[in-house]
């Protein structure tokens, strides 16, 4: 969720329960105030009655045209003592002048004349009808809750775009971000102190996570480097031994398997070197290389290897594909692939080898589909681990299809598939 | 033949020293850059073997030197790099050949061998051994003065021989140095009995005074008959 449409979905929440708290006071506060009136005026009104009432003056008469009514009543003294002497109430009454029930606001005020009896004056005045009230309030309240709202909105939308560009700025950057390239310095255009801090934050972290990739890349590199001199004195003396004459059977085989360990450690060690100068962007030179060519070349080679398991690949597809990109890393792009399939294939099993358009494609039998997520990181070893593999053939072909943004993907759909685009 | 291995890693120069004498070659050790010239400018080799990285400067220097006194010594550039571009500076510089760390002894001893053979007998880049001639630039076998045809990996299997007589081979070594980088994880190598076995049957219809012996089952040997 975008950060803006969090305010707006807060602006409108907070908003909507501010207003219904504002309308119900303001609905309160009106209709007290309109009562209050209407409560002063009876009170004039009955008064007026009252005093020509007892002083023996012609009252007005009930049907004035003004919409007031009152009617006089005498009652007990024990009814006057049992209410209160002046009583507010509202009540539907019939209005006379309209001819129709009407909201009305409704006075009773005991009194008592001169010969000590006890009346009653009922004095109403037609009022508000309070639903109607309500209605009016809620139909406003609505109206002005969109008008508040898309007013707020727009404003803060524009406050919060315009101040926020910054972060926005940076967002952008931490996106394009690619460990170990060339990055542009973080963003940091700004007066806002606390957008400063994260930008110059962000830029001693990247700096800092730079420097530890350039130190692992080199400490690969170098470690890598350092021990090609040792292995390469291991290698002389087992292979000067291995020339003496009185050299056993026992001790020729044994100083023979020590080789054939320390050749795969020398292996191991190139396919790292490797790695990491394809990772440093070394092999700058360029050529147009076939494909198809490097296939039939390498297919060839592990028939005649892997024959003994009864192993074959069938080649199909376009007869050419050329693709431009260093000339070595190609063929040992190609050749890790199809030696993947073909270590992993099992015994008289087939590879299949596919180029259509701008895609490579090899196939071996599998039971099981392996983990895509982990199969072309380094070292990662399949369920079924092979003696003497590296672990490390995949990862060089990710490495060099990331090199040239080649994709490089793994699916099964009953038999392993890795496919190339170029 | 004379031989200066300019070498700071002393282990790597002391196992090349023997190696070489053993071989039959005088060899004298540098292990730095102004020994290594010193000794350049006083006496004179055949060969130099040439380390890159050396206390107190570059090994390339030390060929622009030698190539600059106008003397006929052929240099081999021995490298931990085993970069392309160190490869094309040496080789642009002068050097005769060059050789990644870590090698095998016996690819030294033939790589020296073959510079050698080229700047003796001119042009004439054939290995001989008794009535066995090969040359690897026509991709020629002659055995007796007649030629024997044979196939790719055959002939490359020979060459490999042919530089190394008298060594025992691993078949692993043979075999990676013959199918290259695609037998890294092979457990089995009948590919290698099926070529050798036509190559060795070759050899003898064709009546040549060497073979490829069997060794202990896991090598072979190329000796006289």
């Amino acid at each position: 969720m975008k950060f803006i449409y969090r305010i707006i979905l807060w602006l409108s929440a907070l908003m909507l329960v501010f207003m219904t708290v504002w309308g119900i006071f303001f609905y309160r506060a009106l209709a007290e105030e309109i009562v209050d009136e209407t409560d002063d005026m009876l009170e004039s009104y009955s008064a007026d009655i009252i005093v020509k009432w007892l002083s023996g003056v012609e009252i007005p008469a009930i049907d004035n045209g003004s919409n007031n009514t009152y009617y006089i009543r005498k009652v007990s003294p024990d009814y006057a003592a049992s209410v209160p002497r002046i009583s507010y109430e509202d009540a539907m009454i019939f209005i006379a002048g309209k001819g129709e029930d009407e909201a009305a606001r409704i006075r009773h005020h005991i009194f008592m004349d001169k010969d000590n009896s006890y009346y009653e004056l009922t004095v109403a005045v037609p009022s508000f009808e309070r639903q109607d009230l309500i209605n009016a309030i809620l139909q406003w309240m609505v109206f002005l809750y969109f008008i508040l709202l898309v007013a707020c909105i727009g404003i803060t939308v524009a406050v919060v775009e315009y101040n926020f560009r910054p972060l926005k700025a940076l967002v952008e950057w931490v996106k394009s971000y690619v460990p170990g390239k060339k990055n542009a310095p973080v963003p940091c255009n700004t007066k806002i102190s606390e957008f400063r801090t994260i930008a110059v934050a962000t830029q001693e972290a990247a700096d800092r996570f730079e420097r530890q990739y350039e130190l692992q890349n080199q400490f690969i590199g170098n470690a890598s480097h350092e021990l090609q001199t040792p292995l390469a004195v291991c290698t002389g003396r087992i292979e000067m031994l291995l020339d003496s004459d009185t050299l056993t059977r026992q001790q020729a085989e044994e100083l023979t398997g020590i080789n054939r360990t320390l050749q795969r450690l020398v292996r191991l060690n190139r396919t790292l070197l490797l790695m990491t100068k394809i990772d440093n962007g070394q092999f700058m030179e360029t050529s147009d290389t076939d494909i198809v060519s490097l296939v039939k070349d390498s297919a060839e080679m592990l028939d005649e290897i892997y024959g003994y398991k009864g192993m074959r690949s069938e080649i199909s597809g376009d007869p050419s594909l050329t693709v431009r990109m260093n000339e070595q890393l190609s063929s040992i792009l190609v050749s890790n692939l199809l030696k993947n399939a073909f270590v992993h294939g099992p015994s008289d099993s087939v590879v299949g080898i596919s180029v259509r358009g701008r895609t490579l494609t090899v196939t071996n039998d599998g039971g099981a589909p392996l983990d895509k997520d982990r199969i072309f990181k380094r070292f990662y070893q399949g369920p079924d681990k092979k003696e003497g593999s590296s672990g490390l053939g995949l990862a060089l072909v990710r490495s060099i299809c990331d090199r040239y943004s080649f994709s490089l993907e793994y699916f099964y759909d009953g038999r392993h598939n890795f496919r190339v685009v170029f | 033949m004379k031989i200066l291995i300019v070498e700071d890693e002393a282990a790597l120069q002391n196992l090349m020293t023997r190696a070489l004498r053993k071989e039959g070659f005088v060899v004298e050790n540098a292990v730095d850059f102004s020994s290594a010239v010193d000794k350049l400018d006083v006496y004179v080799y055949d060969c130099v073997l040439l380390d890159i990285m050396l206390p107190g400067g570059s090994g390339l220097d030390i060929l622009s030197h030698i190539k600059g006194m106008n003397r006929k010594v052929n240099v081999i550039i021995i490298s931990a790099k085993d970069s392309i571009d160190d490869k094309v500076r040496g080789l642009e510089l002068g050097a005769d050949d060059y050789l990644a760390k870590p090698f095998h002894i016996a690819e030294l001893v033939a790589r020296i061998r073959s510079v050698a053979r080229r700047s003796q007998a001119d042009g004439d880049f054939a290995f001989r051994l008794g009535n066995v001639v090969l040359e690897p630039e026509s991709r020629r076998l002659m055995v007796a003065g007649r030629e024997v045809p044979l196939l790719k990996k055959e002939f490359d299997i020979l060459k490999y021989f042919m530089q190394r007589p008298e060594h025992l081979v691993d078949k692993a070594v043979l075999a990676e140095a013959v199918w290259g980088d695609h037998i890294d994880q092979a457990d089995n190598f009948q590919f290698v009995y099926a070529q050798m076995k036509n190559l060795r049957r070759k050899l003898s219809d064709a009546g040549a005074d060497i073979e490829i012996k069997a060794v202990y089952g896991f090598g072979y040997k190329l000796t006289g008959r």
